[in-house]
């Protein structure tokens, strides 16, 4: 029971992973200029590492979620 | 955001005139998302140790119990963090982009928010900015009031707000030389 859970709650973290990138996917295009023009304090977010800080923040969801619920119950 | 290319050609973006000529852009100042992360790290450090207490200690014996909390928690913890990354996604939704001829604010958020706004920068009558308290003075950041006829436009938590301000302040005045030295008027804001 408690592995069939842990397993759910995999399922649930990609696929609102997933809803979520792809909504703001959605939402940025034309929104997405070069680094020469942007006048923020910061300019280290591109499309690039954006999509890649959302793989790694998907990956901790999987291994500490899953894992907490499969471990303890 | 920006591209992961260099400038390549004119830069065009929705709501855009094919002759306004892109100046910059920037998002909100990075303490917007200050709080917001401050309060899931929190958060998430009180789950932890509640999950301890709880889970490690004789407190919950029962199966169903256990298994009630174990869920309830897991639940709580996936709602801080997906709370969070909606926070940061917003983030980049909210720009402000200047032309020579136009200010546009876009507000968007994942779902139900969806807004532009923009106003011509040779009928503003005032431009005001404003920075309150140690934090904005000495971060640098603050709010720009920009005043036409019937209209204001507040736009907050501004990064180098001074420098905003004076390249506005010079952008108003080339907008009205231009809009001077040109015979017809130009197209009306949206």
């Amino acid at each position: 029971m408690g592995l069939a859970l842990a397993i759910a709650a995999g399922i649930v973290i990609v696929l609102l992973e997933f809803i979520l990138w792809t909504l703001f996917r959605r939402k940025i295009v034309g929104l997405e200029f070069p680094r020469e023009v942007d006048a923020s304090v910061f300019h280290f977010f591109s499309g690039r590492r954006m999509r890649t800080l959302a793989l790694i923040h998907t990956i901790i969801l999987l291994v500490t979620v899953p894992f907490f619920i499969a471990l303890l119950w | 955001m920006v591209t992961d290319s260099s400038l390549l050609g004119p830069i065009t973006f929705q709501g855009k005139y094919p002759e306004e000529k892109f100046q910059f852009y920037f998002h909100q100042h990075w303490i917007r998302l200050l709080w917001p992360l401050t309060r899931t790290l929190l958060l998430t450090l009180l789950l932890i140790g509640i999950s301890f207490v709880l889970l490690s200690g004789p407190l919950l014996q029962e199966p169903a119990a256990r298994h009630t909390t174990i869920l309830f928690l897991a639940v709580i913890f996936l709602f801080v963090q997906f709370e969070f990354l909606e926070k940061f996604y917003n983030y980049f939704l909210y720009l402000v982009i200047v032309t020579d001829r136009r200010i546009h604010r876009i507000k968007k958020t994942l779902l139900v928010t969806d807004d532009q706004q923009s106003m011509d920068l040779w009928v503003l009558q005032d431009i005001n900015k404003s920075q309150h308290g140690l934090i904005q003075c000495g971060l640098g950041f603050g709010t720009l009031i920009l005043e036409a006829q019937e209209t204001m436009l507040r736009i907050h938590f501004i990064p180098r707000v001074g420098q905003k301000y004076q390249e506005l302040m010079h952008l108003r005045e080339k907008a009205r030389k231009q809009l001077g030295a040109t015979s017809e008027p130009p197209p009306p804001s949206s």
